[in-house]
């Protein structure tokens, strides 16, 4: 397999392209729901995109190299309509690419996210959290007989140290398109919820509290949160579930299947109004237990009793004392 | 607070998506670099307080441990005799973000626990 230095040259040529790829990915974000049913969307960005591999790096500046792609860009709107005419959607494609104004689109993403994060963690796990685009090789699952395991040629990372935490995220650029683009809000919220401000001991990957409950509790917030993404909310949403459902594995069932059976347990509690105020519990629960001093097999192990509360009557009653005094979760960690 | 120093470092990761014969190649080039004070990497170190010569006689390898069916572990293995540093914050700070630059973030799968039995641990 080609290295990503033979493919891409060195790692400031991969971050141009990686700018010109999102970058007229979002110029053109809210036409990315009905990518698949436009007559002419998909067509124009193949063109720009393989035209921007083969000129990106002759310009000085990358806001250079944004103008001439949106140059090309509506050159071939325009020889398409001296070709076939004019329609809607190739006006509205042109007036886009007039109006358009570089950015750092996956930057504007994470801050969003990560301002968010930073609002819901209580101020005793306070982290600087930065954000780190990574390339990779290839797709970030494996994959067989030449097909991708799926649409998202996108992955994340937190690497976290006392102070600080790196969300990586791991971008497969020779098949970086729209699905990637809009599961991106997912995986970050992930990376931020579950790892940047939490506690750990250890790895983490096979644990049902750092994998699963807290998977849940970043699948409640990106609910919250993604519709303020300047990206078309329906197109998020779907994308992001299905990468999440994509990429399922039994801790992450587990774990989540604990959290909900934790809101069902909720719902019968007298001080619970319904099933919005019983998620909203469980959430703020995780994100304290989250953050507490303590071994992550002891997290694990809350995980697993959560999924028998409803015949645990200890943790019943540590639930309720914590309700009495929320910020205390000792009686729920041993 | 200063870190103890650690001559031998062995870490395990759960795949590899470069070969492990330019992983290793990678972390030879490094070391040689990280003797050279003229390079970044040596640079770098010089930054968090390592001295070339803390990596007199240093090595690594990177190999693949077949575990179970269809696992497959590959473990990279550091020796610096000289080192008055941890190998840890070596391969966390310098070593591995120089080897992600080169070969990709992909390069390497996720780092196991030492002993696997503990991450079943609930």
């Amino acid at each position: 397999m080609p290295s990503l230095a033979d493919k891409w040259g060195d790692r400031d040529d991969w971050l141009r392209l990686l700018y010109l790829r999102v970058n007229i990915l979002w110029v053109f974000r809210y036409e990315l729901l009905a990518v698949d049913d436009l007559r002419w969307l998909k067509g124009i960005l193949q063109e720009t995109f393989a035209a921007v591999e083969v000129h990106a790096n002759s310009f000085d500046s990358d806001e250079e190299a944004f103008s001439y792609c949106l140059n090309a860009i509506k050159t071939s709107i325009k020889q398409r309509i001296e070709a076939r005419g004019s329609d809607d959607e190739l006006n509205r494609l042109y007036g886009l690419a007039s109006e358009a104004k570089p950015c750092d689109p996956i930057q504007i993403i994470f801050s969003s996210l990560a301002k968010n994060a930073r609002s819901v963690y209580p101020k005793s796990s306070r982290r600087q959290v930065s954000f780190h685009p990574e390339w990779i090789n290839n797709h970030p699952l494996l994959s067989s007989a030449g097909r991708f395991a799926d649409a998202y040629h996108v992955s994340a990372r937190t690497r976290v140290h006392p102070n600080r935490s790196v969300v990586e995220l791991q971008i497969h650029l020779d098949e970086f398109e729209a699905p990637s683009l809009l599961a991106i809000p997912a995986l970050l919220t992930h990376e931020l919820v579950c790892h940047a401000y939490a506690n750990e001991d250890r790895n983490r990957a096979t644990s049902i509290w750092a994998e699963g409950v807290m998977d849940w509790v970043a699948a409640f917030f990106f609910h919250i949160w993604s519709p303020q993404l300047s990206l078309p909310y329906a197109a998020v949403k779907q994308h992001g579930g299905q990468l999440w459902d994509g990429r399922m594995f039994p801790a992450r069932y587990t774990g989540r299947a604990a959290a909900d059976t934790l809101v069902e347990w909720l719902i019968g509690e007298p001080w619970v109004r319904g099933l919005g105020m019983a998620e909203r519990v469980v959430a703020k629960l995780a994100l304290e237990v989250n953050v507490a001093q303590a071994p992550l097999h002891e997290k694990d192990r809350l995980t697993s009793r959560m999924l028998l509360v409803q015949s645990d009557r200890q943790l019943q009653e540590a639930l309720r004392a914590w309700r009495a005094r929320p910020g205390t979760t000792y009686g729920l960690l041993s | 607070m200063t870190e103890p120093a650690q001559t031998r470092l062995t870490l395990r990761f759960s795949s590899a998506g470069a070969n492990l014969d330019d992983l290793e190649g990678a972390v030879a080039s490094l070391l040689n670099e990280l003797r050279d004070p003229r390079t970044e990497i040596a640079q770098a170190a010089g930054h968090i307080g390592i001295v070339p010569e803390e990596f007199a006689g240093a090595e690594g390898s990177v190999d693949q441990e077949g575990k179970g069916f269809g696992d497959v572990i590959v473990i990279v293995a550091l020796i610096a005799p000289t080192i008055n540093h941890s190998l840890r914050n070596v391969w966390d700070d310098l070593l591995w973000p120089h080897i992600k630059r080169a070969l990709g973030a992909d390069a390497l799968g996720d780092e196991l626990p030492e002993d696997d039995e503990k991450a079943s641990e609930s």
